[in-house]
């Protein structure tokens, strides 16, 4: 009776054996995105401006901070826990990625697919699933990672004398437009409104906007909070470039304060993406 | 010494009490540049060369007090820093170089044609002449070595003096003859003498080489005799016998140039000094007095063809250079070497292709006036 016990135990944990090992392997990261458009978009809004970058993920989400190559811009960005369903973390882990490659995989995703990212402890690759619902559809791609010696920067919450909400397209048409005519534009923010103004070798050119309210469509609103007027110059490019992330949001926050970097911030339903850019100092005309 | 001045380190010579020195300014006998010299009443003129280390390795002086001296020198202190990390060093000179030009200048015509006592001499070529001459014509040296290149006469007891070139031309060539006996300065030597009339080290492989094949070819010939040995003894060596280096193989390991002898090399080294002496003491016009002089006492024809010979065979040994068996020849570890370094350039170049047209288009911008973020952002702890 006791050899037959023995022998039916040895058997169950035999059974056990390759029931456990798959978990042994499991990823120490596994975040589910009900829409891959939204990574697509964060991407593309990112990668023009920095190349390689840390995707540092913890409890709170996957973050990323980087600087454009001359570190006179810098990008943040924060994709919340919340947002996916579920986002299952083991431990910290830094995901070095090159954007322009994740640009490539990311383009085999449709933007309603579900997207599952994974990553195992010390990972050299980073796998990434796109279900299609519609037409029961599984992609499965993984890229290669990097170790990326990356610093990051303490930014303190600031006071901003100016804080500008205004629809999105509205600032990239600006920006679009007075990049035509110039290299840097002057942002002036006074109780009356905010005017963007340029001049160039063409000439000049001038967008005020006053502060009124779309009741209908509050996205469509221009809010101006003031505490004191403020006269700053920024690079066009940049700006224009930090347009690229209008997709991801309808609204767009413009902080400033004389002498510090400017804030855009794009908000998202569960994260943001904010870009600093440093004003031109010392350059009167 | 005054106290806000740094201080120089110059090297004397230890025969040279270091007391009654004096720095001169006399043009200097090939560019007539004012140049500084060391004078000292008895032992004469000294040259000074200052030597200064190579930008790419900047050094400076670290001067500490000597232990034993109860008392360092005041300025000294505690000891100094010295920024400049160049030293003078002060060798003895002949002050015939530095008369050169004033008693042989420019053209036949010779300044002074009739004999002269000595004060009045050097009085006469002097004259006129910027620089501290004073010191130079006060030397006892001066006269020794004047009395050298002149021809003289007795006049009532005192010696009378005449700028003569015969006499120059035979302590010039003096001079080259001593300096090319043994061996030059070790530097010199190996840069002038070793280098230029060394043989292409291809050259050398090759013979190398085929020493080696000799070698093999032999022991292969024996390796026969081995195997065949106990059937044929007679057979083996006729079957071997092609292996065997031929005598006109033979002939052909012999170098095509022979290390060069003992009299190329003595020649080069006479050509050597000449060339030194001209070009760092001897006003143009002597020096071309001087070559011409030796070119009449010595027959510089072996070393001129030796010289052909070899730039014919550099060049040769240049375009061989390309050849396969060279190629191989390269070690392991550098092959991997270059291998890597390609990656890297490639990888770089991948890099740069990979980035989009609105990144580069980021990079062209004017950052004139633009801080960089760091400025306003702290580092965080990592």
């Amino acid at each position: 009776m006791l050899h037959k016990q023995l022998i039916l135990d040895a058997c169950s944990y035999l059974l056990l054996v390759p029931i456990k090992l798959p978990l042994l392997i499991s990823p120490v990261l596994e975040a589910r995105l009900e829409q891959a458009g939204v990574l697509k978009k964060v991407v593309d809004a990112i990668k023009d401006l920095v190349q390689d970058c840390n995707f540092d993920c913890n409890d709170s989400g996957i973050a990323l901070q980087a600087m454009d190559n001359s570190h006179v811009a810098l990008v943040s960005m924060l994709l919340k826990s919340e947002g996916f369903s579920p986002y299952r973390l083991d431990r910290n882990v830094a995901l070095g990625v090159n954007l322009t490659s994740l640009t490539k995989v990311l383009r085999c995703a449709q933007n309603e697919d579900i997207l599952t990212l994974k990553a195992e402890d010390a990972p050299d690759t980073l796998s990434l699933v796109f279900e299609n619902a519609e037409n029961d559809r599984i992609s499965e791609y993984e890229i290669k990672l990097m170790d990326i010696d990356q610093e990051h920067l303490g930014i303190p919450e600031t006071e901003y004398a100016a804080a500008i909400s205004m629809p999105s397209a509205e600032f990239q048409r600006i920006c679009r437009d007075l990049n035509q005519l110039s290299e840097s534009v002057a942002i002036e923010a006074s109780k009356e409104g905010v005017k963007f103004s340029c001049s160039g070798d063409i000439g000049s050119g001038s967008v005020t906007l006053r502060q009124h309210n779309n009741v209908d469509r509050p996205e469509l609103s221009t809010k101006i909070e003031l505490t004191e007027p403020v006269a700053l110059t920024f690079s066009l490019k940049y700006l224009v470039n930090f347009c690229k992330a209008s997709a991801l949001s309808s609204v767009v926050t413009l902080s400033l304060s004389n002498e510090v970097p400017l804030l855009v911030e794009y908000a998202m339903g569960s994260g943001f993406v904010r870009f600093y850019l440093a004003p031109k100092i010392g350059e009167e005309e | 010494m005054s106290p806000n001045k740094p201080p120089h380190i110059i090297l004397l010579p230890s025969t040279v009490p270091s007391t009654d020195l004096k720095i001169i300014t006399l043009p200097h006998p090939h560019t007539l540049v004012p140049t500084r010299y060391l004078v000292h009443p008895t032992h004469g003129l000294h040259e000074i060369i200052k030597l200064t280390a190579p930008t790419s390795t900047p050094r400076s002086w670290l001067l500490t007090p000597p232990s034993k001296l109860s008392s360092p020198p005041k300025w000294l202190r505690n000891g100094q820093i010295l920024q400049d990390g160049s030293m003078y060093i002060c060798t003895l000179m002949d002050p015939l170089f530095v008369l050169l030009p004033r008693l042989f200048p420019t053209g036949a015509v010779d300044v002074v044609n009739m004999f002269l006592p000595v004060d009045d001499l050097l009085e006469e070529i002097t004259k006129g002449e910027e620089g501290d001459w004073e010191f130079v014509i006060k030397s006892q040296v001066t006269e020794r070595r004047l009395a050298a290149v002149c021809e003289s006469v007795d006049i009532g007891g005192r010696k009378a003096y005449k700028p003569s070139r015969e006499k120059l031309l035979k302590v010039l060539h003096g001079k080259c003859v001593r300096m090319a006996r043994g061996e030059l300065p070790a530097t010199m030597e190996e840069e002038f003498v070793r280098k230029p009339l060394a043989r292409p080290v291809a050259e050398i492989m090759a013979e190398l080489a085929e020493e080696r094949e000799g070698a093999r070819s032999v022991k292969e010939l024996e390796d026969n005799v081995g195997e065949r040995g106990g059937v044929d003894g007679t057979e083996a060596i006729r079957m071997g016998s092609p292996a065997l280096p031929t005598p006109s193989d033979s002939q052909s390991r012999q170098p095509r140039l022979a290390e060069a002898s003992l009299e190329i090399s003595d020649l080069l080294r006479i050509r050597v000094a000449s060339e030194f002496i001209s070009n760092s003491y001897l006003p143009v016009c002597l020096a071309e007095v001087l070559s011409d002089c030796l070119r009449k006492s010595h027959d510089f024809t072996p070393l001129d063809n030796y010289l052909a010979e070899l730039v014919k065979i550099r060049q040769e040994a240049t375009a061989a250079r390309n050849d396969y068996t060279l190629k191989r020849s390269h070690s392991n570890e550098e092959i991997v070497d270059r291998k890597r370094r390609k990656k890297e350039v490639e990888a770089v170049e991948k890099k740069k292709r990979n980035v989009s047209r609105a990144a580069k288009e980021l990079q062209m911008v004017d950052k004139k006036g633009m801080p960089k973020l760091t400025a306003f952002f702290k580092k965080k702890a990592a």
